[in-house]
């Protein structure tokens, strides 16, 4: 279980992720580039951080990923990633309600 | 409350009231009954994210002006991402991209590929030359063995025909009669 300090962390990484995403829309980014951005601004996260954020992002529909192709017994790895309209919403605040980034 | 400082300079004035430090420190003011003294914000903070939003601008331009130098070919949307990743960890490594500067070389290099292909080709001419002057030879030195061999000499015309087929020389005239 995160601690608030943990979480709100994670909040301000997701954050920067989309805000980041949103900057060089409508060009793909990779995990890699999101990671040594993250780093850049001194909120580092590691890949399975980055990964979650992504598939929560996703979850909520603020972004979109491609991925592996699917291989039995692996995880699809998140090969590129782009914020969606809705994410850029989002971000400048043009919805309402708590979307679970800073 | 450094978090909640970062949170709100990365908001950068997103939010109306939020931008400027003056606000910021009149809300960490109301939030924690505490006053933080502006300068101790270094100007790093104050500036990280401009930084970074110029950089990625200009990482963006150099990305456009790349897809618009490959044309309408149909890049996948995971290879353009690469592209950008190429180029982005180019310019953290403190690369200086000019696109125009890369496409020239690229032709450049495109050229001396084609040159390249050009003098393979004319080598693999040569080569097929010099296997057919030397079946020539063998076909003639074979014909002039066999003649030799049934016990029959070399006439002039056989020797006229040897210089000609085989080595593309001008025939010989008849010796005169020696004086």
């Amino acid at each position: 279980m995160d601690t608030p300090a943990e979480q709100r962390v994670h909040e301000i990484q997701r954050g920067e992720i989309l805000r980041y995403l949103a900057i060089v829309y409508p060009a793909w980014a990779t995990p890699k580039m999101l990671l040594y951005h993250l780093r850049d601004l001194r909120y580092p996260a590691t890949s399975k951080t980055l990964r979650f954020h992504l598939e929560y992002l996703a979850g909520k529909g603020l972004l979109e990923v491609q991925r592996e192709r699917e291989a039995i017994g692996e995880e699809q790895a998140v090969l590129a990633t782009r914020i969606t309209p809705v994410g850029i919403d989002a971000l400048d605040n043009r919805t309402g309600g708590d979307l679970g980034f800073k | 409350m450094r978090l909640e400082v970062d949170l709100l300079l990365d908001r950068g004035g997103r939010t109306p009231g939020q931008g400027t430090l003056e606000d910021i420190q009149k809300m960490l003011g109301e939030k924690y009954a505490e006053a933080l003294p502006i300068n101790t914000i270094s100007n790093y903070k104050q500036h990280r994210w401009l930084i970074e939003k110029l950089r990625l601008r200009e990482l963006k331009e150099i990305f456009r002006a790349v897809k618009e130098e490959l044309g309408e070919a149909a890049i996948s949307e995971t290879t353009q991402a690469r592209i950008l990743e190429l180029l982005d960890e180019a310019m953290r490594n403190g690369a200086k991209l000019d696109p125009h500067f890369l496409f020239k070389e690229q032709r450049l290099w495109a050229q001396h590929e084609v040159k390249l292909e050009e003098l393979r080709q004319a080598k693999q001419k040569l080569e097929l030359e010099i296997e057919k002057s030397k079946q020539a030879v063998e076909e003639a030195t074979h014909e002039a063995a066999q003649k030799t061999g049934e016990g029959k000499s070399l006439t002039l015309d056989d020797i006229n025909r040897i210089r000609e087929r085989t080595f593309g020389l001008p025939a010989l005239a008849p010796a005169g009669p020696a004086t």
